[in-house]
């Protein structure tokens, strides 16, 4: 373990204490994530994972994701065990892989490689059992590619499923019986049984959808509501978020802004935001109203990914980047709609995670 | 609100302190071992065995990799290699075991005697567990009191690094041949060389030794005059261009023009530039390189860039675009040093493109991903404005990396599914471009092959092993028997790992571009067997730099990405520090 992450977990314990005071008598709450919240954030062309302090947007350390010194490996999505012990990372090229670290040691504990054409983002059950980890495989035309479905505990592949055109996302719902696969080039989202691996339901994201490889609305990431009633999808063509039922139905949609990206909601499932690649905003939304509340421009270039505090009061916000300009993280404070701070952070910065 | 901070706030400290405790906790480390300890297989050859981790956390991936096998001397040889199944567990936590399937591959093709090779159990640069497998190969020639041996034929004088061969009769009672009797070679010192079955010797120290011939208790000596191979040569820079806002990636040179591609990103002075670049030099006064033109596109890798034979078309690879469109740029070069965009080609080659090679009117893609639609594509740039997939390969595990064509066959640096060789037109195996059939593969001790260099006069394919973990190997790969590769020789370089080569073949010369450790030159004449780096083959060493670092945004350290022999001149592409052109002197 390195050095600085040992001198950072301790000074993480010191203020524990301050903290649990801090909380209990200040009446004034300003919006400030929880002491020693950390934010991960993956940056894809300089194959490292990035630890930032959430409250200041200070790096605190990087972690290589570098199989191959000399090629690039593109880590690409993060994901946080449920119950807090692991957090998960995806490696897009050569041999697409999930790698997984503790939690607070941040020591990494095993790699898999997944045997597929590559690795988008990444859904985990609620009891941190199972992981399903969409291709994104881009280069097939219409053809369906893959999730594969891995076994965390003992980081095994346990099944590939053919489900789809380049699906990116995979999410379980709260109650981890389903899982919904946003299919990015055809215009669907896919609901499966974790158990049978079964379809469930599929169903097209638009009453006219594009063709398989050719999209009209490339749905490329979704969320549950608490309650697991409805999949909150973001189609990047429309600039939309929509949210259906687990058998398709609409039940409402809001526009916000170009391209959007990633999306996240906050856990009493009232507020969303989401990243707009295209123009350089992020939305506010309120839900279930539906209803954007704000849209900021954050001053980056192609927002990507998204991840919120505990208490929903700020976002933190990745950014790619082009191949002019670094990427890095942007955090907005909800509240006041206005950026705290902006962290250069490798390039092509893509998945975020919040660890409180 | 504020009552929801400070519940927040509690579960914080908690799950910070919590934290803490299992940082501290003691005995949380892995600890691997191999059961048995230690294997005698005699003369099986296959056995299984388990790893177990018996420390108090879990760890992974643990590669298991085979060293190569070594005679009763210590000597590395050639043929025979353990294969382990699998060769990388990708988590192994506190308490938990896998079975490891061992096999040896071509150990009766040696000489009789015991033979040992190590396993062992690595996580990252760390051995954490290592695994002795001995096994012995019999002698078969019976125990005759009167029979006699005589060493009948070979040099008593020989030059390091020369492979030659020698010849022994074996004589009943009644001083008659016995035709086909089983004859084992060996040499003492044993450190002086590698011997064969089939009476093949190859020198390395320059030295006396004794060759020694047995059969059924028999033997007879030769005593061998030893010399030194005594290459000798320098390099004299000629001149260079500078590059130090972008790394530099592959090169080609061509009619007095060099292409140069760029990798990652790179900052100086608080600016970041990243590898969406080529670059054109005129380099037609060598002494005075000179940057003529460039060409930008969206992405930040132009990993690899080739020219058609009549100079007139190039390609160029893209990797990691702002718009997930990747692929090739066609260049025409009708103006060489001013190249000029034919069209960008994305068309399932989305993920990316690494690598190519233009060989004739079809370019040869190594496309990013490990899946049945990933690996080799072939691009049709017959029309290079309308260019279209003809059609793909895919190895059936792991990823492409390189791709080289040549007489129809293209060889594929499949990492660790190995060196794969296809058909794309040689016949065969009946193959043409369009439809490109498998016919043969090799995976070298090591894996993760790199690049791979085809070389049919002499009947050798040169493979680099790209692993930054134990760096830094060459594999020689006998290609004589096109479907029966085999993997003849080694040259190894230690503190780097190699990257691309070329060969002048005129003259048996193969410079290998080695990272950190700048070009190695060697001499690959002859027949080609063992240990290279301890035959002195190695004419001359090249290190330019100065500093230390590879890549270094900031260094002028030697990172040495590619060579070219070109009209008596060496080109290379730096990743710190652009392009440089020097003189062979030998």
């Amino acid at each position: 373990m390195p050095e600085t992450r040992n001198a950072a977990a301790s000074g993480g314990a010191v203020l524990a204490v301050p903290a649990l005071l801090l909380g209990l008598g200040f009446t004034s709450c300003p919006a400030e994530p929880s002491v020693g919240a950390r934010l991960y954030a993956a940056s894809g062309f300089t194959d490292q994972v990035f630890q930032l302090d959430a409250a200041s947007g200070a790096v605190l350390e990087t972690f290589p994701l570098d199989v191959r010194r000399a090629e690039v490996d593109e880590p690409h999505a993060l994901a946080l065990d449920p119950r807090g012990d692991f957090w998960y990372a995806t490696v897009a090229h050569g041999d697409p892989t999930l790698w997984k670290f503790e939690v607070g040691r941040d020591r990494l504990v095993g790699r898999v490689a997944l045997g597929t054409a590559g690795a988008g983002r990444i859904g985990i059950t609620p009891d941190g059992a199972t992981a399903f980890v969409p291709d994104y495989y881009r280069s097939g035309g219409a053809l369906r590619s893959q999730v594969a479905v891995v076994r965390l505990e003992t980081l095994e592949v346990v099944d590939r499923l053919t489900l789809c055109v380049a699906p990116h996302d995979a999410q379980v719902d709260p109650g981890g019986s389903l899982v919904a696969v946003a299919c990015s080039k055809s215009d669907e989202v896919v609901v499966v049984d974790v158990e049978t691996l079964e379809e469930r339901s599929r169903f097209a994201v638009d009453v006219a959808p594009g063709s398989p490889g050719s999209p009209a609305h490339r749905p490329l990431n979704l969320v549950w509501s608490p309650s697991g009633d409805l999949i909150y999808v973001v189609l990047q063509e429309a600039g939309e978020v929509r949210a259906f039922t687990v058998d398709g139905e609409l039940r409402g949609s809001v526009g916000v802004g170009a391209g959007p990206a990633q999306l996240a909601l906050s856990d009493d499932g009232r507020t969303m935001v989401t990243a707009n690649r295209r123009d350089g905003s992020v939305s506010v939304i309120d839900v279930p109203e539906l209803i954007e509340r704000a849209r900021l421009s954050v001053g980056v270039v192609h927002p990507h990914g998204v991840t919120l505090s505990t208490d929903a009061r700020r976002a933190y916000i990745t950014y790619e980047g082009d191949p002019l300009t670094p990427g890095g993280v942007v955090a907005v404070d909800i509240d006041q709609l206005e950026t705290v701070w902006n962290t250069e952070a490798g390039a092509f910065t893509l998945g975020i995670i919040y660890v409180p | 609100m504020c009552r929801d901070r400070a519940r927040l706030a509690v579960l914080s400290s908690l799950l910070v302190l919590g934290s803490c405790n299992d940082s501290a906790a003691p005995g949380g480390t892995p600890e691997l071992r191999f059961n048995p300890a230690a294997i005698q297989l005699d003369t099986l050859r296959q056995q299984d065995a388990v790893i177990r981790n018996v420390g108090s956390a879990a760890v992974g991936p643990v590669r298991l990799v085979a060293d190569q096998v070594r005679d009763p001397g210590g000597q590395a040889v050639f043929g025979p290699s353990l294969v382990v199944t699998p060769i990388e567990i990708a988590t192994l936590n506190a308490g938990q075991e896998r079975a490891v399937v061992l096999s040896l591959d071509g150990a009766d093709a040696v000489q009789p005697g015991t033979y040992t090779v190590r396993l062992e159990a690595r996580v990252a640069t760390s051995v954490m567990a290592s695994l002795a497998v001995d096994f012995r190969v019999a002698d078969t020639s019976p125990m005759t009191p009167n029979r006699s041996i005589s060493i009948v034929s070979g040099p008593a004088s020989v030059r390091q690094g020369d492979v030659v061969s020698y010849a022994a009769e074996v004589r009943d009672s009644n001083d008659v041949v016995l035709p086909g009797e089983q004859v084992v070679w060996s040499v003492v010192p044993a450190s002086a060389g590698l011997t064969q079955p089939d009476g093949r010797f190859v020198p390395y120290a320059a030295s006396g030794a004794r060759l020694i011939a047995r059969s059924g208790g028999v033997a007879d000596t030769l005593d061998v005059a030893i010399t030194g191979r005594s290459l000798t040569g320098s390099y004299t820079s000629v001149g260079r261009g500078t590059e130090s806002r972008r790394f530099s990636s592959d090169l080609w040179v061509t009619g007095g023009v060099a292409y140069t591609g760029t990798w990652g990103s790179r900052t100086v002075n608080g600016t970041t530039r990243f590898g969406n670049a080529l670059f054109a030099w005129d380099v037609s006064d060598p002494a005075q390189p000179s940057l003529s033109d460039s060409v930008i596109v969206d992405a930040r890798v132009v990993n690899d860039v080739k020219i058609r034979a009549d100079g007139l078309l190039g390609v160029i690879t893209h990797e990691l675009s702002s718009d997930a469109q990747n692929g090739v740029t066609l260049l025409d070069l009708v103006d060489p040093l001013h190249p000029s965009v034919i069209t960008r080609f994305t068309t399932t080659l989305e993920t990316g493109v690494h690598n190519a090679w233009i060989d004739g009117d079809y370019a040869y893609l190594a496309v990013d991903g490990a899946s049945p639609t990933s690996g080799m594509r072939v691009l049709d740039i017959s029309d290079p404005q309308n260019p279209s997939i003809v059609a793909g390969f895919y190895a059936g595990s792991s990823f492409l990396h390189d791709v080289y064509v040549r007489d129809g066959l293209a060889f594929l640096s499949h990492w660790d599914a190995g060196l794969v060789i296809v058909d794309v037109g040689n016949g065969i195996e009946g193959g043409s471009p369009t439809s490109p059939v498998e016919v043969s593969r090799l995976r070298t001790a090591g894996g993760q092959t790199h690049n791979a260099w085809y070389w049919p006069a002499g009947g050798y394919v040169f493979v680099g092993e790209e692993d930054f973990n134990t760096p830094g190997v060459m594999h020689v790969v006998d290609v004589s028997d096109l479907r029966a590769p085999r993997e003849v020789a080694t040259f190894r370089v230690s503190g780097a790992t190699p990257h691309n080569f070329w060969l002048d073949e005129a003259r048996s010369v193969l410079f290998l571009a080695w990272y950190e450790n700048g070009v190695r030159t060697l001499d690959v004449s002859g027949e080609l067997l063992g240990e290279l780096d301890r035959q002195g083959r190695e004419i001359v060493g090249l290190d330019y730099g100065s500093g230390f670092g590879c890549p270094s945004s900031t260094s002028a350290a030697t990172c040495t990405w590619a060579p070219q022999f070109d009209g008596g001149l060496l080109y290379l592409s730096d990743m710190n520090t652009g392009l440089w052109i020097f003189r062979p002197q030998f």
